[in-house]
């Protein structure tokens, strides 16, 4: 569990300015650590636990990795990118305050540093970084009190039940991320091309055209679809799960979209299934003529140990 | 809560997509590049900051593609993860874009 107590990671390689920072953090109360540049900074961090430090407060020009090098590699770390990170630089041209901000910094502070916006800025980023560490402990519960389910029957319409209910699924297993795009595509396949009939060349069509994602609104609104659920049920067994999604369309002629195909390598959609089928589950098999697709997941797999 | 962003430098546009990259970007990405079309020789997509993407995101890239030009590599795919890079395997993009790796 991430700690939640207040520490402050603060970044210079100008002894006098990482003292100066000390004070006006520690005249507030907030507990600190430093690092003398981007390379010492992203050791500490990646040496702690993700929620270890709250804020990180760092210089832009340092040696070995500058300011932006180091937000930029918070940001590729999913576990560490909430991590908010404030950039102080006596650059002051627009270019670079945009760039910090469109690589994801906090805030941008102008050296000479101004001690009252100085911690007015790093209690708004604690705030935030509070406000995460709250929301995820939240969904932790969630799915945690979730891991406890053996069976469940769901039942969807939408694309946005899709993503919410695959993701709820991959928190059953030891990586979710490995898994979660996998059962999406059955999912979405489910809505897209089982309830709501469309067509593979009308896909097509409508992703040129810029019309897919509002066809598929107007026919889960139309009177002919409307009605139309996608049933999912799960078993959860300590090795694995098994998820069999059955949709009430007309089937589909699937063995032709399991595998890579050359023909159809230019279309612009067409690889859901293939890339459910390669993304490691232990079985995947279609029944009921394409309409009833079910899975097995080996829930410790971890990509790797596939390969 | 994922994003695009589009940036042109001199005559390269760089999109960069932030979070997963997937049907919710259907427009976002559309519409990052649409206005740069002519104006742009190069495009970099950018997914150091995706965690992964799905089926309708290797979609919108082929349709990007379709839309700039396909006679030679001129969109580059750039800072892909493991699990970005295995989906673009899997649907052979080596063959389509250039890659950095």
């Amino acid at each position: 569990m991430p700690s939640n107590q207040t520490r402050l990671l603060l970044v210079d390689d100008t002894p006098a300015a990482l003292k100066l920072l000390g004070m006006m953090v520690a005249s507030m109360g907030w507990e600190f650590e430093t690092a003398v540049d981007g390379e010492d900074a992203l050791n500490k961090i990646k040496a702690q636990a993700p929620g270890y430090y709250s804020v990180v407060v760092s210089d832009w020009l340092m040696p070995n990795l500058d300011g932006i090098g180091l937000l930029q590699a918070l940001k590729r770390d999913a576990e560490r990118r909430h991590i908010p990170v404030i950039l102080q630089t006596a650059l002051a041209d627009k270019e670079s305050v945009q760039q910090g901000l469109k690589e994801g910094a906090f805030y941008y502070l102008a050296k000479p540093l101004d001690m009252e916006l100085v911690q007015s800025v790093i209690r708004s980023a604690l705030r935030d970084f509070k406000s995460h560490q709250t929301l995820r402990s939240e969904i932790t519960k969630i799915t945690e009190s979730f891991g406890t389910a053996k069976q469940a029957t769901f039942e969807y319409k939408t694309l946005e039940e899709a993503r919410g209910l695959s993701s709820l699924l991959a928190s059953l297993c030891a990586e979710p991320d490995e898994v979660v795009v996998g059962l999406f595509e059955l999912m979405v396949n489910a809505v897209e091309h089982g309830n709501l009939a469309i067509t593979y060349d009308e896909k097509t069509k409508l992703i040129n055209e810029g019309r897919f994602l509002e066809e598929v609104q107007q026919r889960l609104a139309d009177q002919t679809y409307c009605d139309k659920f996608v049933t999912l049920n799960l078993a959860v067994h300590p090795e694995d799960i098994e998820v069999t999604i059955q949709d009430m369309g007309a089937g589909f002629d699937f063995e032709q979209y399991l595998t890579f195909s050359l023909e159809r390598m230019l279309d612009n959609h067409g690889r859901g299934i293939m890339m459910a089928n390669q993304s490691g589950f232990k079985k995947l098999e279609y029944s009921d003529g394409g309409r009833q697709v079910t899975c097995c997941i080996d829930r410790a797999a971890v990509r790797s140990a596939l390969n | 809560m994922s994003s695009v962003s589009a940036k042109l430098n001199q005559d390269c546009l760089e999109i960069a997509v932030d979070g997963v990259f997937d049907i919710e970007l259907y427009h976002d990405f559309n519409n990052a590049y649409k206005d740069y079309l002519g104006k742009a020789s190069h495009y970099v997509i950018d997914f150091a900051r995706t965690d992964r993407i799905d089926s309708a995101a290797l979609g919108l890239m082929l349709l990007m593609r379709q839309k700039v030009g396909t006679e030679t590599k001129v969109i580059k795919l750039v800072n892909a993860n493991d699990k970005v890079m295995r989906s673009l395997e899997t649907a052979q993009f080596g063959k389509l874009f250039e890659m950095d790796a």
